[in-house]
This record gives C-alpha cells, sequence and structure tokens, in this order.
C-alpha cells in the first residue's frame, strides 16, 4: 500500500492533553507526525494543524482513535490568505487577532501576516473592511 | 520669512526643498526650529482611512426621451435626487438594497473610479417636458459628465481613542473593541496630520490645493463639526477631535489605490479616503509647527460602551505610546490597534512631496482661512423638554 499524506486540523477543549495522542498515533499507527501549527487559547480550546504521513488504513485508525479520545478531527481544507496588494494596512484586524499572526511592522507600518501563528479562527475576515484576508479551500 | 511666490518661484525652478512631516521632525531635531525655517520650503502631512462623510456630485446626461430623476440608484445603492432632472449625489455609507453593508456608496465610487460599469436605475414623474418615467442604463466614469467628489467632513485635526469597559464586544465605526479594556483603537497618522501640522489653521482654507484620492483636490473650508475650541496643549494641539476640511476634487483624475469602498463590521458602509496636504514654511512659527512629533501629540481615551454622547474617558495618551503596540489604563498594559493607515499616509506624503519638488505641483495661497472661534453644538434636546422650559418662563 502506498504511503500517502494528509492534513487535518485538530481541535480539542483545553483540558484534554494531547501529547500522549501524538505519541500513540507515531507508535502504535506508525505514521510520521509533523506538527505544522498548535495554539491553544487559554481555558478555551486548542488547535493544532498535523501532517499525517504513512498508510493509508493507518491514517484513519489513528483518525479515530484520536476522535475516540474527544479530538474533533477536520481534513485542512481551507487556509487564510492576505492579498498584499490590495491590503492598505489599516490596523483594523489586528484588534481580533490573539495569535499576532497579523502584525505591524513598525519599520514600514505594513501589515504582515504570519501563516505559522495563525490557528484558522477566521475573525479577521469579518473584520477586515475591505475584504482582502479571504479563507481559501 | 517666505511667501507664497517665491516658494512657487523655488519650485518651478527646481529648487524647492520639500520634506515630508515624519523627515522634518529629524531636521528639527539635529539641527533645530532656525535651521527648518531657513532651509526648508514646503512640508508635506497625509493621511488615509474611513471618512464617512463623503460623496460624490454626478451629472448623467439626458436620456432620450428625457427623465427628471425623483428616485435614483447605482447598483441598487440609492442616490439623493432632490436637484435638477440628471444631477445626483452618492453618500459614502449609504446602503445597498439588496446586499445590506456589504455593498454601499463607496463601493460605488471605488467601482466608477476603477471603471467598472455601474448598473443606473431612476424612476421620474411624468411632465410636459421630462416624458420618461423610468431608465434603467449602464454607465461608466467616462459616459458620466461630470463626476466631482466632495467630502463634507474629512481630515480631522486629532481624533479620540477607544476602548469598551463592558463585558461584551462592541462593533464600532473605530472598528472591534474587546471587551474589558481588550484594546484601544486609534485613528489619525499623529505627527503626519495635516491640521496637526498646522493647528491654528495658518496655511489651510478655501483654495488650498491638495493630494486628494491620488489626484488634485483643493479644501473648500471648514468641514462640518469643524471644532476649533477643543482644548489645546501647550503647543496648541488639540487634546481630542478637533478641526475639520470640506474637501473637492474631480473623480475622473483620481486614482482607486486611494479611495476604496469599506464594510466596517456590523457597522455600515463608508469611503477610505487617501488626503496629502502640503504646509508652506513661511515662518519659524510654523516651523516649530511642522515639526511637532508623535510624543507631544495627545488624545483622550473614551470608553465607547457608555451610550451617552458624553463618555467618560481613561485620560491622555500620546501618539508615541500608541504606535508603540500598547499603553497603560488603570495601570493595566492594554494593546492598542490603528484603523488608519500610517503604511498610506506615509506614501501619500512621499508621493506629494515627488510631485511638488519635480515642479509638477504648485501652492496655492488661500482666500480665506478655517474659521477659529466656531462652537460645536449637539442636537436640541427633545422637544417636550423644550415646551416644559418654555412653560417655566
Ligand atoms: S483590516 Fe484588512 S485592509 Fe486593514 S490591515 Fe487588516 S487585512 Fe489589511
Ligand atoms: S484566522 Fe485571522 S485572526 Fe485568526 S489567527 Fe489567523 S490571522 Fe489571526
Amino acid at each position: 500500500m502506498n504511503t500517502v499524506t494528509r492534513r487535518v486540523v485538530l481541535t480539542f477543549p483545553a483540558n484534554l492533553v494531547e501529547d500522549t495522542a501524538i505519541y500513540h498515533l507515531i507508535k502504535d499507527y506508525d505514521l510520521v507526525v509533523n506538527i505544522l501549527r498548535a495554539k491553544i487559547i487559554p481555558k478555551e480550546i486548542g488547535r493544532i494543524v498535523l501532517e499525517l504521513r504513512g498508510k493509508i488504513d493507518n491514517i484513519k485508525k489513528g483518525v479515530s482513535y484520536l476522535e475516540s479520545k474527544g479530538i474533533e478531527v477536520k481534513p485542512l481544507a481551507q487556509d487564510i490568505y492576505l492579498n498584499e496588494d490590495k491590503c492598505v494596512s489599516c490596523g483594523m484586524c489586528l484588534a481580533v487577532c490573539h495569535q499576532k499572526a497579523l502584525s505591524l511592522n513598525k519599520n514600514t507600518w505594513k501589515i504582515e501576516f504570519n501563516r505559522d501563528d495563525c490557528i484558522l479562527c477566521e475573525q479577521c475576515v469579518s473584520v477586515c473592511p475591505l475584504k482582502v484576508i479571504q479563507v481559501t479551500f | 520669512m517666505k511667501t507664497y511666490e517665491e516658494i512657487n518661484e523655488k519650485i518651478k525652478q527646481g529648487k524647492a526643498v520639500v520634506v515630508t512631516a515624519d523627515e522634518v521632525c529629524e531636521l528639527a531635531e539635529a539641527e533645530g526650529i532656525k535651521a527648518v525655517a531657513e532651509k526648508v520650503d514646503v512640508v508635506t502631512t497625509a493621511t488615509f482611512g474611513p471618512m464617512c462623510s463623503s460623496g460624490v456630485f454626478l451629472n448623467f446626461g439626458h436620456a432620450d426621451p428625457p427623465i427628471k430623476m425623483s428616485k435614483i440608484w447605482l447598483n441598487n445603492v440609492p442616490a439623493y435626487a432632490g436637484l435638477a432632472a440628471v444631477d445626483a449625489y452618492l453618500g459614502a455609507t449609504a446602503v445597498s438594497e439588496t446586499e445590506g453593508i456589504q455593498y454601499g456608496g463607496g463601493h460605488v465610487i471605488e467601482d466608477l473610479l476603477s471603471g467598472k460599469p455601474i448598473r443606473l436605475e431612476a424612476e421620474g414623474c411624468k411632465t410636459d417636458c421630462y416624458p420618461a418615467e423610468r431608465v434603467s442604463v449602464q454607465i461608466t466614469l467616462d459616459s458620466l459628465n461630470q463626476a466631482i467628489l466632495l467630502n463634507p467632513r474629512n481630515a480631522y485635526q486629532n481624533y479620540a481613542a477607544a476602548t469598551n469597559s463592558s463585558s461584551r464586544t462592541l462593533h464600532t465605526y473605530m472598528g472591534t473593541l474587546l471587551p474589558r479594556l481588550g484594546n484601544v483603537a486609534y485613528s489619525t497618522s499623529g505627527q503626519l496630520n495635516p491640521l496637526i501640522n498646522d493647528p491654528e489653521y495658518r496655511t489651510i482654507g478655501l483654495g488650498t490645493k491638495i493630494f486628494l484620492g491620488g489626484g488634485i483636490g483643493y479644501v473648500l473650508g471648514e468641514g462640518t463639526q469643524h471644532n476649533p475650541n477643543q482644548l489645546r496643549a501647550a503647543n496648541k494641539v488639540p487634546l481630542s477631535s478637533a478641526g475639520t476640511l470640506m474637501l473637492m476634487g474631480d473623480l475622473k483624475q483620481m486614482n482607486p489605490r486611494y479611495l476604496r469602498g469599506a464594510t466596517i463590521k456590523k457597522y455600515g458602509v463608508s469611503l477610505m479616503v487617501g488626503i496629502g496636504i502640503p504646509i508652506p514654511v513661511l515662518d519659524e512659527g510654523i516651523a516649530e509647527s511642522v515639526s511637532v512629533r508623535d510624543k507631544d501629540i495627545y488624545t483622550t481615551i473614551y470608553d465607547y460602551s457608555v451610550e451617552k454622547l458624553s463618555r467618560p474617558t481613561y485620560g491622555r495618551v500620546n501618539y508615541q505610546e500608541l504606535k508603540s503596540g500598547s499603553v497603560q489604563i488603570n495601570g493595566n498594559q492594554v494593546p492598542t490597534n490603528p484603523v488608519s493607515s500610517l503604511f498610506m499616509a506615509k506614501e501619500i506624503a512621499a508621493i506629494l512631496k515627488d510631485w511638488i519638488r519635480r515642479g509638477e505641483f504648485f501652492l496655492v495661497e488661500p482666500i480665506c482661512l478655517l474659521p477659529r472661534d466656531t462652537r460645536l453644538k449637539p442636537l436640541p434636546q427633545k422637544e417636550d423638554e423644550s415646551k416644559k422650559d418654555g412653560l417655566k418662563l
């Protein structure tokens, strides 16, 4: 069976400890796990974006295992996209980006988007007055 | 002492010394105010942000058979039709009758300027000279006789900062205000702001030639809600929202990069406007005014969760603090975010500087300066209350 790669988003209540789950994914299901992003909003939710590589059956079993632990697993079908040509760097989106994935460069005063810090909460999408932040599928 | 004529002569010869309001601060710091007065001819100031009190006068040309338009929609956004047969005023905050605040007057203005076709629908009353009752056509910026941007209130001289002490998120024209003093939103470009650099209105008034929306525009005079009587610091800079400008310019020569339709979440439609104003350094007093820096420009933080005209405040902060990313309120560090673009303001100040340096833009001396004595009044109290007062008399 071929080795495949799948990207998934895990959402879990903040009281769940996710470390052991990832350990089991590697150990019990023979998957190569790459953590692309991990963010925890204290007392609310945690969110991890994983890249799983392995046999398709093992990926499916691994996902079932995560779900049995109360973790919601969704395929990473979307991403945040900032159209830098259209963005005017007004700064309105900064108010809602608690992860500071969107930030102001203090030298140029241009808005910068750091994908690695983004947890796909989508708060910025409706706040941007020019609709230049989009969820891409 | 310099005159407008002398400065324009220098511009013509390519000898004028032009710097931005950011750059002049560095020069003042290094060499002092006297050197600024001697060396610098023009300082360029700028601002870019949502300015709701904006709009455009349009003349569509006459239909055949003619119609006297009494109701007008542009891409389903209503425009004011209480003018002559084919004249209209489209306000930036007018809301689409089909799409709500996702599309409005500000967007129509940007789309027109971008060359997109716009659907014009109008209704009229049949009269002997205007027999048609209905028209539905596509128009473009080129097909219009006139498209004149006329903004009743732009370029606020300073603006109050906003926070929210309540337990729910507020959606305001200052953007999202997070609960429990979660953020402070501020507007204006601080030391780049046009009227902050000319706090006593010595060079700005009717006729002042400016950068407006990427093209040429003019100051018509005081804007609505002009409030020169705002409290001021020792350097004469107001401590909160104060003076305003009414501006006009031919939309046809503007650039859509500097006029952007905006939808402010759960608030409404607006138009982001880019403005650049040149200030001639006529004497040492003006040299001092244009050298004002962020750390010497203060504004007041208001609590937007209190639904009253006069809101409680959380004291004053300067723009250096606001731009640093956080300010102190009640001993806590609170994150700040702008709602107007310093990035675009810097770009506009640099473009205007370039125009003047290349001899493409000359200064115009205003015919009359902005008033310094008008008072800002609230709406009169409810009728029943004024009647009560009347009875007492
Ligand atoms: S709110 Fe939109 S336009 Fe403004 S800085 Fe953020 S992404 Fe850019
Ligand atoms: S979706 Fe937007 S607001 Fe949320 S973390 Fe990503 S950039 Fe920030």
